[in-house]
């Protein structure tokens, strides 16, 4: 991913303060200090940028069957990280108190992104507004996702399941497959899988950046925050460990989900 | 240069670079040896303590990969472009380098890999070039490393393998359900398939216990014993010599030399912001093609005006970096099982069916795959997916459990306008010069490549996809974080950089021991490769300074 270059021009970074307060002078990433969160609480926004910021989720990743952005506590996750707390402990209680340079770099990638919140939560309401005479918070769900749609710029992403099922790539219950075969031009959107390549989100436009970490806060552990009692995970059946400290003492396993008894060529074609 | 504050006591070797791949690898052998050594390394010493199962911190949020605001690195295609700031193949800097977050596909090299020249001739637009050394010189080495590691395999199962004196320490890890559709469906194609080769203990090993198979592997560090890198392996065995005085959190800005054309030292800054200068008998550069070639360009002096080590002009040049990307399959959930993506050691079976060359494919060399899921809850995705709304919901629940890929890893040709060099206005955090990275892909990459995408679709297809999606291959973006080429080795002072065991032509007691060094490729995942070369040219170096 490419910025402008002017923006590395600086040269020397001072290091950012750490507030961990233990007047430790290493600034060395191994000495990271831990703070606690409150359970409870704002830290970044406002009461009315968290209700707007809640309902944009809700409508992201809408609860059906299964429990959507707004139950998970999406807005939570999001507002922990625009607050500046980037780094769960590894044993998922609490957060790192970042010193040194890595300090000063997210104190910069932070006031980005919280520029971006807030004026994309102005956007919205503008938006919502001009439309409809009221705050994005009270429209119905069809004006809510009418507003989103103005603010990417691009349509509300239609049904791809009901699309593969209708070209026959899919089966309903019971029936043959009558195709399969290569999508001849895939979508950019939804991009590739991760590679080895960091993934920066400060350099975003505020609905792709919004889309993201609304799909985080859904699905990342929940020591974040967000997927509260597991309700992303379980949607997609993935299993995932109880805590993160679970996965630090080396406790949890996949196993059960591998095939342990097969034995190479594996196969009996 | 700025002054040193502290000129600690020469020591016999000083290594730059040293908790990663190469840098450790050479730090035990050397200590065992007998010698004293001096390691710097930038990063910090994490332990295992500080990793787990977090996917936000590892994948999203660069806890482990340089940080692109600190370490800019500039791209651009060729010499008439401003380059951009892009990250590109980076590692993490940390006790542990770039092993710290693998998931550690050990596979060797074939007995070709050596020798691309011979068998190639001159291709236009490449500059190809044999190793100075041959398979069956590195092959003991191989062996060590394999032992050291506890890498597990299947003995015999790769029929394009060069010949090996040892099995695997360790058998292979248990077979994924992704893994098993994929070999079903080589075998249908009549392919051969095997276990990718995995420095992931299967076994208690060397008083290690085996990994619990969390899933958490790739881009993540392992809390348990379980994978194998320079952190969990080399490292501690230095350290246990009581020859080894590591320093963490140590940058090295220049390598300093002699009046008369000697290296001299290093001068680094060190976790205090202290300006401190090491001097030794020999200094052996460690910190990856990419940052040795920075270092060594930006260690000039009026002996070497153009680099330390350049009088060829070569060094920086001839830079391959691999790249990596892949086909995808979606499946129907009436017709098959879960696959479970996520399950295991995030590859399974691979192939070298289409490694060597057959001019079939329009073009010289070939690629290694491997099957894989298409990654963890958040980041897991394919191109075409809806991001938002009901359907983004449906998309999630419908494939997160039944989708794979098979990934192809590029064998780019070397050309010598390929290359790292020093940005002329973008600096780092610490106010050293970015390193620019110079590249187009040979046509014969991109021919290949896209051969290979639709090889894996068609793979997927027999596999019974209800959807296939290709990602195809145009340009490196440096995502397999593979690099090599950038200080050649060989015979001739004039073409190359270092000489076969890794020694400086222009300074004698100067050596790079990365992957800097390789003419070529391979075109496997180099670290099994890079650490048997470092340990073949680190005994060299002891074998010398006895005689
Ligand atoms: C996500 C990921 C997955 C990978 N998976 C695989 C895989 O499965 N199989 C495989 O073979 N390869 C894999 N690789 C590549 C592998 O990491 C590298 O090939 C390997 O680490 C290279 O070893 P090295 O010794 O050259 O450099 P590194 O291991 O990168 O070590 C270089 C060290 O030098 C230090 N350093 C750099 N500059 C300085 C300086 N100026 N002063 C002091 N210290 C310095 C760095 O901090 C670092 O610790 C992967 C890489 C990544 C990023």
């Amino acid at each position: 991913m490419s910025t402008d270059r002017t923006e590395a021009r600086s040269g020397p970074i001072a290091d950012g303060a750490g507030q961990d307060g233990s007047g430790s002078s290493s600034t060395s990433q191994a000495d990271w200090g831990v703070v606690h969160l409150p359970e409870e609480g704002r830290l970044f926004f406002d009461a009315h940028q968290w209700g707007v910021i809640e309902a944009a989720a809700e409508r992201i990743i809408p609860a059906d069957h299964d429990p959507g952005a707004k139950d998970a506590g999406v807005v939570r996750f999001i507002d922990r990280y625009l607050a500046g707390h980037v780094y769960a402990a590894a044993d998922g209680n609490g957060f790192l108190v970042q010193t040194g340079k890595a300090a000063a770099a997210w104190a910069q990638r932070t006031q980005t992104m919280q520029e971006r919140y807030t004026q994309g939560v102005s956007d919205i309401e503008d938006i919502s507004d001009r439309r409809y005479g009221t705050s994005y918070i009270d429209l119905d769900p069809e004006q809510q996702d009418a507003v989103l749609v103005e603010v990417s710029g691009r349509p509300k992403p239609s049904d791809f399941v009901a699309r593969l099922r209708a070209e026959g790539k899919l089966t309903a219950q019971g029936e043959q497959r009558s195709a399969s075969g290569v999508d001849p031009s895939p979508a950019e959107e939804g991009g590739a899988p991760p590679s080895n390549q960091p993934v920066p989100d400060d350099a975003l436009d505020f609905f792709p950046m919004l889309l993201l970490h609304v799909r985080q806060g859904f699905y990342a552990d929940p020591a974040y925050g967000g997927n509260r009692d597991h309700v992303g995970w379980r949607t997609i059946g993935f299993p995932g460990p109880t805590s993160l400290g679970q996965t630090q003492r080396g406790e949890f396993s996949t196993n059960d989900y591998l095939l342990p008894e097969l034995e190479w060529p594996y196969t009996d074609q | 240069m700025t002054t040193p504050a502290t000129r600690p006591d020469p020591v016999d070797v000083l290594i730059i670079g040293a908790g990663g791949a190469s840098g450790a690898t050479t730090a035990k052998v050397l200590t065992e040896a007998g010698l004293r050594v001096v390691g710097l390394e930038r990063g910090p010493f994490l332990r295992p303590e500080h990793f787990s199962g977090d996917e936000i911190k590892y994948i999203n949020r660069n806890y482990l990969w340089p940080d692109p605001v600190l370490n800019p690195r500039t791209v651009r295609r060729d010499e008439t472009q401003t380059a951009v700031l892009e990250q590109f193949s980076n590692t993490p800097h940390c006790v542990g380098g770039g092993t710290i977050h693998y998931s550690g596909w050990f596979p060797r090299a074939t007995e070709n890999d050596f020798r691309m020249r011979s068998l190639h001739g001159d291709v236009e637009g490449a500059s190809l070039a044999d190793w100075p050394f041959s398979y069956d010189d590195l092959e003991p080495y191989y062996s060590r490393i394999e032992w050291e590691f506890g890498v597990s395999g299947q003995q015999g199962a790769n029929k394009h393998e060069g010949p090996r004196s040892r099995d695997y320490p360790c058998p292979p890890p248990p077979v994924s359900r992704y893994g098993k559709v994929f070999y079903d469906a080589m075998a249908k194609l009549g392919h051969n398939a095997f276990p990718m080769p995995q420095s992931i203990l299967t076994r208690p090993h060397n008083g290690r216990q085996p990994s619990p198979n969390a899933g958490f592997v790739q881009q993540f560090g392992d809390p348990t014993d379980g994978r194998s890198t320079t952190q969990r392996v080399f490292t501690p065995d230095a350290l246990a010599t009581g020859r080894y005085d590591l320093r963490t959190d140590c940058y090295v800005h220049e390598i300093t030399t002699t009046a008369d054309g000697r290296a001299k030292g290093a001068v680094y800054e060190d976790s205090q912001g202290r300006m401190v200068e090491q001097e030794a008998t020999a200094v052996i550069v460690c910190c990856g093609a990419i940052e040795s070639a920075r270092l060594l360009l930006a260690s000039r002096s009026a002996h070497f005006p153009d680099g330390l080590a350049n009088n060829s002009g070569q060094l920086g040049r001839n830079a391959t970096f691999h790249d990596y990307f892949f086909a995808i399959g979606l499946f129907d959930r009436e017709l098959t099982d879960p696959l479970y993506g996520w399950a295991g050691n995030y590859v399974n079976g691979t192939t070298f069916d289409f490694y060597e060359t057959d001019e079939d494919r329009g073009g010289i060399a070939g690629c290694v795959i491997t099957a894989s899921g298409l990654g963890p809850p958040v980041n897991w995705t394919f191109p075409g997916r809806p991001t938002w709304g009901q359907a983004a919901k449906d998309t999630d629940r419908e494939f997160f459990n039944h989708s794979m890929k098979i990934g192809v890893l590029l064998n780019d040709l070397p050309r010598e306008s390929n290359r790292v060099d020093l940005d002329p206005d973008v600096k780092d955090a610490w106010g050293q010069p970015a390193a620019r990275i110079t590249h187009t892909n040979h046509p014969n990459d991109v021919v290949i490549g896209n051969w290979q995408v639709r090889k894996n679709l068609e793979i997927l297809d027999a596999a019974g996809a209800a959807s296939t999606i290709p990602v195809w291959f145009e340009q490196a973006k440096g995502n397999s974080c593979h690099q090599h080429g950038t200080a050649r080795m060989g015979n001739d002072p004039a073409t190359s950089v270092l000489d076969k065991w890794g020694r400086a032509h222009d300074v004698p007691n100067l050596f790079v021991l990365d992957g800097s060094g390789f003419p070529t490729g391979p075109g496997v995942n180099p670290t099994l490769t890079i650490m048997a070369n470092a340990w073949r040219c680190a005994e060299h170096l002891v074998q010398e300074r006895v005689a």
